[in-house]
């Protein structure tokens, strides 16, 4: 309890600063992050993250105006004091209960009270937060807790229904509307309406989902545009039908799974029509595509909003007037004209039945939104609003396009450097060429630069998914743990993000497993109960290092060796040094845990982390500190596009050996070497006999040095295994890009690809892994 | 409209082709001629590929096993006449540097970098068993289009010379005659006859499979 007090004072005195913050004092707003790092409160980490988070966005100056960021400053403090002044006065089974009885009050109340919540909640209340009321404080804890409980309930069937990969299929499904007299009842889709309480958790846990969303549904709406102009064109071509209700089919299916419920239905409306159509029982004509491009423009004002609402990170209602269209599209199913009888009266009692398809809200009040006021969403006036929304911020291109400027990019700097190196240049006094070829150096190398961050993205999407790793761990076990993640702009390979998830995921999760202490423990030893994993991410030396710290148990080597020593790892007799026993834990199944828990100990273990780490070229260190903690870091290459490589000659040929494989070169004495009878040869190096790989043999090269004191020995490691590798000489040692040599050649043993030397030709890259078990095995 | 225009275009770029050919300066200067050739050579590619597109669009799928009408691009390979698809070849390069890869089968040459995409290279003459011949500075890679399990990949096949376009009419296809057991004839997909020449019609996907490389790499590789 007396942290808890402490926070209060810390929250109070931050409360206080931000009613005497003026909008460029940065220096208060650096001591206002300071002030919430010294926070040390379990429960409220989401609210203080979110402080943070405006408070940064309020110091890179990203708000419109800075007003508007102090306004939202000022009401996140308050929800922040709010929140804490819950978990000061509400043990955790007194919380309980309450939620049992919030469960079992009727969901539509706490919708209704929720929404009224959300719109009208007052900004400016920033002074008054010494004395919050009560009874407003419980409810949104309460609201805050039960709600994840609830979306699971309503989410699963839904998943069911609509599962992500069936909406990527092409099969389009009918979803059993096939028969005629079903289809007269459009109204039922909207029988489950928008729950801004579920849009509101979906927006919070998943925003990425939701971008996902957003970035998908504009290029689906893109295309339906287009092909509905095709369509005009060409009436009878019903192949062109495909092509617009595909887009519609796949909203529909990824709105239903993120709960997105009118879209969803509205979707579901224009997909039958098409269906209609396809079937011939709807005729198409200038009317019918005048009424999709309406629905069209209605789905893109939904998605507009939605797109807002992830902006604001709070639901915001759409202003699309869905019983418009549900008499419309009735009308056009029916035949009869457009303002067909009125249906269903209740659809939504909220809303109140307008003329016009689209009302007009605060949410959108933009001039976008105006100009679709009016029933006249047809002529010119829908045209121009038919335009995509103001989402210049970024750009979708395809990866094909991305990798084919990559590809030139390269191909300038190799020509760049022919001109450079060109003879009649280097020899040239004109001083105006040479200025010109130093400029073409220039922005040559700018352009490559700036060609290789196009691959890159922030880390931060895979650290925030990591959030949720943790929270729902700790719901499981009750562990408290915070999660802090520092360095989310911290930029890596996007092809890099994929594979990195699963490794971080099953590192935070041995970390809540294994580290982190439970409660009671961790109060013995005098620590706070609320453990902390810190993932950290920056740039050294080149490399991206991601940490992930815990202030835990950490790894108690004496019963790790034994463990080792238990699984016939490790060597009795032999004396390990730290490190060593540390890394026992890569070892293929190793669990020092003695029983198994769903969490983290499910058969994969840390090699499966080790491999993975390995595959994208880095490599994983631990510390730890028995009873303090233990640090993991990851250290990755900035790109997978580019390695480090030795040229070597053999023969005739040049072949690029990845630096990462090589541990030394050098040149040996003839007395080292030795062949053993059908067995295959070695050298002695270091006190050790390694096997040599010749790759003239390997590679069938002609004219290659045959006796190894004469040539270069390289040795490679890979897996623990070495060789040497017999080569002619050294060439050269530089950055290269990967590049595929094509599926009809990727299968192909020993090389992991080629690469543009800089001469323009193609160099083979030597894949050591596969070159070395064969032999490296036998000895 | 637009088919007269094309129509007249290729007439003047066949023209041109012609010119240039017969100027005897550029013919000395054997350098610039060969690089006009290409470039007129891959124009006419460009032209006819667009047009055989646009025919194709309204028609329906080809069938894969034999011959179809259409424009197809002719070569020859130690005197005999072959002609591709036109859609399938993408453009012609002249005779770069070409990387050995080792463990392939030996009608691989290599790759070569094409404006920074890695394509293999095949030698057709290798790959049909004939007598193998010395490149010049004239000899042609054609690189055409291949489909695979996984999509479409870009490949280079090297020949003697690149001939001309040619439209086949249905008529003047003939079926593939049998040669018997040991030949290999699946990737014939028909005799064309024009002008008293006879053009073998080659089905490139099946000389060229992807899983024909594979196979024969394995194989070759199991003998050592």
């Amino acid at each position: 309890m007396q942290k808890t007090t402490n926070s209060t004072e810390i929250i109070n005195e931050i409360a206080g600063m931000i009613v005497m913050l003026e909008p460029d004092d940065i220096q208060a707003l650096g001591d206002i992050l300071k002030l919430l790092d010294d926070i040390d409160d379990s429960g409220i980490e989401e609210y203080i993250l979110h402080v943070k988070q405006i408070v940064e966005r309020l110091i890179l100056d990203e708000y419109e105006s800075p007003t508007v960021g102090i306004e939202e400053l000022g009401t996140a403090a308050e929800h922040l004091q709010i929140a804490l002044n819950e978990t000061e006065q509400v043990s955790e089974e007194e919380l309980e209960e309450k939620q049992g009885n919030v469960e079992s009050a009727t969901e539509e109340d706490e919708t209704q009270e929720h929404t009224i919540k959300l719109d009208e909640e007052p900004p400016s209340s920033k002074a008054d937060n010494g004395q919050q009321p009560k009874d407003k404080s419980k409810d949104r804890q309460t609201d805050k807790e039960t709600a994840p409980k609830k979306k699971k309930k309503k989410a699963e069937p839904q998943k069911k229904s609509v599962p992500t990969e069936e909406v990527s299929e092409t099969s389009i499904e009918h979803d059993g509307e096939l028969n005629p007299d079903e289809d007269e009842d459009i109204a039922s889709y909207f029988s489950q309406r928008d729950d801004p309480d579920l849009i509101y958790q979906t927006i919070k846990e998943d925003p990425e989902l939701i971008q996902g969303f957003l970035d998908e549904s504009y290029e689906h709406l893109q295309m339906i545009e287009n092909g509905l102009i095709d369509w005009e064109a060409n009436p009878n071509d019903l192949t062109i039908i495909d092509s617009i209700f595909r887009p519609f089919h796949t909203i529909k299916g990824v709105s239903g799974f993120l709960n997105l419920s009118d879209i969803n239905a509205f979707s579901h409306m224009y997909e039958d029509i098409l269906d209609d159509v396809r079937k011939g029982v709807l005729e198409f004509d200038e009317d019918l595509s005048e009424a999709i491009f309406e629905g069209v423009d209605a789905l893109k004002s939904m998605v507009n909003t939605l797109g807002q609402a992830q902006e604001k990170k709070e639901y915001v209602q759409h202003p699309v007037n869905l019983d418009y269209f549900v008499k419309k599209v009735q009308s056009i199913k029916t035949g009869s004209a457009a303002d067909a009888s009125p249906v269903e009266e209740d659809l939504d009692d909220s809303d109140e039945i307008a003329d016009e398809p689209i009302k007009e809200t605060k949410a959108s009040k933009s001039s976008k939104s105006k100009a679709k006021k009016g029933s006249g969403l047809g002529g010119a006036d829908a045209k121009g609003s038919r335009a995509m929304g103001n989402r210049e911020s970024s750009l979708r291109v395809s990866t094909g396009k991305m990798d084919s400027l990559i590809d030139l990019v390269g191909e300038l700097v190799v020509t760049q450097n022919m001109v450079v190196q060109n003879e009649e240049i280097k020899r040239s006094t004109d001083k105006r060429l040479l200025q010109d070829v130093g400029q073409l150096k220039r922005i040559t190398s700018n352009l490559q630069d700036l060609s290789m961050s196009l691959r890159m993205v922030p880390i931060k999407d895979t650290f925030q998914r990591m959030h949720r790793i943790v929270r729902d761990y700790s719901r499981k076990t009750g562990k408290k743990i915070v999660l802090e993640i520092r360095g989310e702009e911290t930029e890596i390979d996007r092809n890099m993000v994929d594979e990195l998830y699963d490794p971080l995921v099953h590192m935070i999760r041995n970390n809540c497993d294994h580290g982190i202490e439970k409660p009671a423990t961790r109060k013995a030893r005098g620590k706070s109960e609320t453990g902390t994993i810190a993932l950290n991410a920056y740039y050294k030396g080149g490399m991206v290092i991601i940490e992930i710290k815990d202030d835990g148990n950490g790894i108690d080597t004496d019963k790790l060796l034994k463990r080792a020593i238990e699984r016939g790892i490790a060597d009795e007799g032999r004396k390990y040094s730290k490190s060593e026993i540390l890394n026992f834990i890569f070892a293929s199944g190793f669990s020092t845990v003695d029983s198994v828990t769903d969490v983290s100990g499910r058969g994969v273990g840390m090699d499966v982390v080790k491999r993975a780490i390995n595959n994208l070229r880095g490599s994983v260190d631990i510390e730890t500190e028995l009873g303090k903690g233990s640090t993991f870091t990851l250290r990755l290459p900035l790109t997978l596009a580019i390695i480090d490589g030795v040229l070597v000659e053999v023969g005739e040929e040049r072949y690029i050996i990845p630096t990462v494989s090589i541990k030394e070169s050098l040149v040996t004495d003839k007395s080292n070497y030795n062949r053993i009878a059908g067995k295959g040869e070695t050298v002695f190096i270091r006190n050790k006999v390694l096997p040599l790989i010749r790759l003239d043999e390997y590679f069938q090269i002609e004219n290659a040095i045959k006796e190894p004191s004469e040539g270069l020995i390289i040795i490679v490691e890979s897996d623990k295994h070495e060789a040497a590798l017999l080569v002619d000489k050294m060439i050269d040692k530089q950055e290269i890009v990967i590049k595929s040599l094509g599926e009809s050649l990727s299968s192909l043993q020993g090389l992991a690809g080629g690469a543009i030397l800089s001469d323009g030709s193609v160099g083979l890259i030597v894949d050591i892994p596969t070159l070395l078990p064969k032999t490296g095995r036998t000895f | 409209m637009a088919q007269k225009k094309q129509k007249k275009l290729t007439e003047e770029m066949q023209e041109l082709l012609n010119e240039i050919e017969d100027d005897p300066q550029l013919q000395e200067n054997e350098e610039l001629s060969e690089e006009e050739a290409l470039m007129l050579q891959n124009d006419m590619i460009k032209q006819a590929n667009i047009e055989e597109r646009k025919i194709r669009a309204s028609e329906a799928e080809r069938g894969g096993t034999k011959a179809n009408p259409g424009k197809y691009i002719t070569f020859s390979l130690a005197g005999e006449n072959y002609g591709l698809y036109i859609l399938s070849v993408k453009e012609i390069i002249g005779m770069m540097n070409i990387t050995r890869v080792p463990r392939t089968p030996d009608f691989v040459r290599g790759v070569i970098n094409l404006r920074g995409k890695v394509h293999p290279v095949i030698d057709l003459r290798k790959r049909f068993g004939l007598e193998p011949k010395e490149d010049d500075a004239r000899t042609p890679i054609i690189i055409v289009e291949i489909s695979h399990s996984n999509g479409f990949q870009h490949l280079g096949i090297v020949v003697d010379s690149v001939s001309e376009v040619i439209n086949v009419e249905k008529d003047d296809i003939e079926n593939t005659p049998s040669f018997g057991v040991d030949l290999e004839t699946d990737f014939i997909l028909g005799l064309a006859k024009i002008e008293n020449k006879v053009i073998t019609l080659l089905d490139i996907d099946q000389i060229l499979t992807s899983r024909q490389l594979v196979m024969l790499k394995d194989t070759d590789s199991k003998k050592k």
